[in-house]
């Protein structure tokens, strides 16, 4: 890592130090011309030539603030001016000796203003003034109303499963990383159909660096191609998203996920703070699975909490004592009865491979179901169907509260 | 709690206060829908709808104002449902801030979200922010922040159904512009848990020490980065020993942007005992990562890139490590058959190479795009086709992909109508499994648009076929209605739309026991002002 640091380090003093153009393919240093542009704090180059902006996440006083820096290679700087309604007029801009400058407007709601800067030398050579332009426009909108147009477009794209539209509403900055999510995506993709994605919003948060907080309820149910099953879950999740390119970009999105459930740990940056509802991940194979859906069955005094495999029912049985009863529609006979076949693996969910579980060798019948330990897994057979759980919690006599794990493979 | 913010909004959106505002804008927005959904068949209970009636309403509010050398700007709102599906709550507060600012001076509370940066603050609390910021000043602006980070406002009155661990929050930021070229921030954050609400809630008490910057040494070259120390102890449940630990996370980006190239270099390093409780990571993860985007010409782009990571990088996974590689190369081609004005094809290949910790795969994505205009018809084709061969009996399959699209625009007096079809394959053949699974869509729509009438409305229907070797098969029969009428309805009201959702979506099985059918039809209207 030192040697990167020093390498990129190194890099960066030659290049600032020497005249070095090699990386510019081919452009001048010595014409008039801008160092950097900014608008609202988002460099020019990342805006697109369309800026849409949003009264929230504004500065107080509702102003666009463009900040730059003219240069003019030997010469020194003479002027520089802007326009907002496409050279008709333009305004005269203070600079610094240096070049440096700073530009403020308060624009009205749904109006656009097409904006222009340009930069004079000492020996009246100007700058490109059409690379300059970029049309700013303040939303009508407020920002609730294009969170939920665009989580509407990523949500249809997702759902029509068209992976180009999708990932154009995906930052460059995407923190989880926009390559692993657009792979993981196409495995989404490859392994689910009849995606049907609903939610609605639970709080939206803009600030004035220009990103958006949303957390929302989600409702999904998904086809699973690999085993024709269906699944549904539903819970809470957060996505944060950046305001760049005149529209809103995802930055970030937390466990449990929306999109990329084929690769979620390296999607997702953190998990959201009380989430109750199940988690759907998909695992290697394409099947649903990875670490398992999270279920908690919460049970009064004197239940015991039950829970059906095949279509994921929950109930609270009637009768205390310290067990989990799990059973499926098509054997109805509680584990360990006799009838099914089990066997406990030293690994968790995650990492049980499908072929590992659905060797037959060594699966027996138990009386009853073994106690959970730590990193360990146990599988049932019936059948065709093959089904893993992975404890988390148990009940006690005093909370009758079940916390477990469980996949299929 | 739950006091105080009503007073607070109260006191923002009161209209005498409004009135006495030098300059006041004050604009509304709310949505109010029902929705019947009707789900029948023996397999009904893998619907994910809510049967019966249900309603759902969202209103927004957001003012702004001056008062003397102070601007202030509020926004609040609010979501009410029947539907548990919707939301857990039936009347939840989905928004509420209030911010005022003279030139140098901002204060913020209620829904507070001061990105300090990736590492150190990327989320938003509940709570108050303060900043100074002096323009024309070698004085640093100053950023201070404290909350809670709960992502619902229903969760800071510990509302039993939406209660969660209590997160406090608190952070300071100081970040100093030195020339117009270079420019860095010092965040110091703290996240502190308390308030566990099951017993395997893990609680953890994390500070995050972070800087970052973004220098422009030239024109077109950008260097950013960031660097984070966290110190944060986690107690894993109730009556477990607390467990410390100290890890780092840097991130350091270089993007060099003129035509006709765009070359971005990054490197990422987030230990895996790095923990932030506000910000975002994802940890135990070290990623090179190079792109370069070459304009060969006005027609030709050409796109290259690598994507390395790893895991494991304290070495203490029993599992091992794993490793990824990821090389990709694409060319987008405007107008590739010079008679054809409106041609554009793009085609790429992926390649992703995994290995370590118990898997090993290697796996191809080639995909072709071509899009054209035919006369009236605009044509969408899309051919990919993936190869996951892996060596641990995970995953050994070809898949091909073919969707094609047909969209055409007809103006008919004054109505336009826009007919579409779609047609779509997928064809997966398991080596490991020895099956062949195949996947058949069609959709025929038609949209309208009749811009006098204030009417644009779609209906389309489709199916998908999914035919299994071994297995189920099934099939989804679709068809969807959606209008949408902007009456003009008062003078007061900025804009009203009239709306109705109409679906039905038939899902059949060779197990005749799983098939259900669904009916949901939704008719809302939204109005601003």
């Amino acid at each position: 890592m030192k040697k990167l640091l020093s390498l990129a380090a190194a890099l960066l003093i030659s290049a600032g130090a020497a005249d070095a153009k090699w990386w510019i393919f081919g452009k001048s240093g010595q014409d008039a011309g801008l160092r950097y542009l900014y608008i609202n704090g988002i460099s020019a180059d990342e805006t697109g030539p369309k800026v849409k902006v949003f009264s929230e996440t504004l500065p107080p006083g509702g102003q666009v603030r463009i900040t730059g820096r003219a240069s003019a290679g030997k010469g020194g700087v003479g002027s520089v001016r802007i326009s907002l309604d496409d050279k008709a007029t333009w305004q005269d801009v203070k600079f610094s000796d240096n070049g440096s400058f700073e530009y403020s407007f308060k624009p009205e709601p749904g109006r656009t203003y097409p904006m222009l800067l340009e930069v004079t030398d000492t020996a009246g050579k100007t700058n490109k003034v059409d690379e300059t332009r970029r049309e700013i426009t303040l939303s009508a909108e407020n920002i609730q109303a294009k969170v939920r147009e665009t989580l509407d477009a990523m949500f249809d794209a997702y759902n029509k499963e068209e992976l180009s539209r999708f990932m154009g509403y995906v930052g460059e900055d995407f923190a989880g990383d926009k390559d692993i999510l657009e792979r993981a995506v196409k495995r989404d993709f490859d392994a689910l159909s009849s995606i049907n994605l609903r939610y609605t919003v639970n709080n939206v948060a803009a600030g004035a660096q220009g990103k958006v907080f949303v957390s929302v309820t989600y409702n999904r149910m998904v086809s699973v191609n690999k085993t024709g099953a269906t699944s549904t879950d539903s819970g809470s999740t957060e996505l944060v998203f950046g305001s760049k390119e005149g529209k809103l970009t995802l930055f970030s999105m937390k466990q449990p996920l929306m999109f990329g459930l084929s690769d979620a740990s390296n999607v997702a940056s953190g998990t959201v703070l009380g989430n109750t509802g199940t988690t759907l991940v998909l695992d290697d194979s394409g099947a649903l699975g990875g670490a398992g859906t999270l279920v908690t069955i919460a049970c009064a005094a004197g239940e015991t909490p039950a829970y059906e495999f095949d279509n994921g029912a929950k109930a609270c049985a009637p009768g205390g004592g310290m067990n989990i009863w799990f059973y499926a529609d098509a054997n109805p006979n509680l584990i360990g009865l006799v009838t099914t076949l089990e066997k406990t693996f030293s690994s968790t969910l995650s990492m049980l491979s499908s072929a590992e579980v659905r060797n037959t060798a060594g699966y027996t019948s138990q009386p009853s179901v073994p106690d959970a330990g730590d990193g360990s897994s146990y599988c049932f057979n019936y059948g065709t169907d093959f089904y893993c759980v992975e404890m988390v919690s148990g009940p006690t006599n005093a909370d009758r509260t079940a916390s477990f794990r469980v996949k299929q493979f | 709690m739950n006091r105080t913010a009503a007073a607070l909004f109260l006191a923002f959106v009161t209209p005498s206060a409004a009135q006495q505002d030098q300059e006041a804008e004050f604009h509304a927005s709310n949505e109010f829908s029902v929705v019947s959904n009707a789900i029948e068949g023996d397999g009904k209970a893998a619907s994910s709808l809510t049967k019966g009636f249900n309603y759902l309403d969202v209103l927004n509010v957001y003012g702004s104002g001056t008062r003397g050398s102070w601007t202030y700007s509020y926004t609040a709102g609010g979501k009410a449902t029947d539907d548990i599906r919707n939301d857990a709550k039936h009347l939840s507060l989905t928004n509420l801030q209030a911010r005022a600012s003279d030139k140098v001076h901002t204060l913020a509370v209620g829904d507070v979200f001061e990105s300090f940066s990736q590492y150190a603050l990327a989320t938003s609390l509940k709570g108050a922010s303060y900043r100074y910021a002096k323009q024309d000043s070698k004085l640093p602006e100053v950023t201070g922040v404290f909350g809670w980070a709960y992502p619902r406002w229903d969760s800071v009155w510990k509302d039993p159904v939406t209660r969660t661990v209590n997160r406090q929050a608190a952070g300071l930021r100081v970040k100093e512009n030195f020339n117009g070229d270079l420019w860095a921030g010092l965040s110091a954050v703290s996240g502190k848990d308390t308030g566990r609400i099951n017993p395997t809630d893990p609680l953890y008490d994390a500070k995050n020490y972070t800087l970052d910057f973004n220098y422009v040494p030239m024109p077109g070259l950008t260097a950013d980065g960031e660097f984070s120390k966290a110190d944060s102890a986690q107690t894993p449940s109730a009556g477990a020993a607390q467990v410390s630990a100290n890890g780092t996370a840097a991130h350091f980006e270089l993007v060099g942007d003129a035509d006709p190239s765009r070359v971005s270099v990054e490197y990422e390093n987030v230990e895996p005992d790095f923990y932030s409780a506000l910000g975002s990571a994802t940890p135990d993860r070290r990623k090179v990562k190079a792109k370069w985007r070459y304009k060969a010409s006005k027609q030709v782009t050409v796109t290259s890139g690598l994507l390395w990571y790893r895991n494991n990088l304290d070495a203490s996974s029993a599992a091992g490590t794993v490793r990824n590689w990821k090389p990709e190369i694409s060319a987008a081609v405007k107008k590739p058959f010079a008679s054809r004005r409106y041609s554009y094809a793009d085609l790429s290949y992926k390649f992703d190479r995994k290995y370590g910790g118990g898997s090993s795969g290697a796996d191809h994505y080639m995909n072709a795009n071509y899009r054209d205009r035919f006369g009236p018809l605009d044509s969408d084709t899309n051919l990919g086709y993936t190869l996951y061969r892996t060596k641990t009996a995970v995953r050994d399959a070809k898949e091909l992909n073919f969707n094609t699209s047909l969209n055409s625009r007809h103006q008919l007096s004054s109505v336009v109508l826009k007919p579409s079809v779609n047609l779509g394959t997928w064809y997966s053949r398991d080596e490991l499994a020895d099956t062949t699974d195949k996947l058949y869509e069609y959709s025929l729509g038609l949209g309208c648009e009749a811009p006098a009438a204030s009417l644009t409305g779609d209906v389309r229907f489709g199916q998908n076929m999914l035919r299994k070797e071994t297995g189920d098969d099934s099939a989804k029969f679709f068809a969807a209605l959606s209008a949408y009428w902007r009456p003009k309805l008062l003078a007061s009201i900025k804009e009203s739309t009239v709306f109705l959702r109409a679906d039905f979506n038939d899902y059949t099985f060779s197990t005749t026991s799983r098939n259900f059918r669904e009916k949901s039809v939704t008719l809302g209207l939204n109005t601003a002002f």
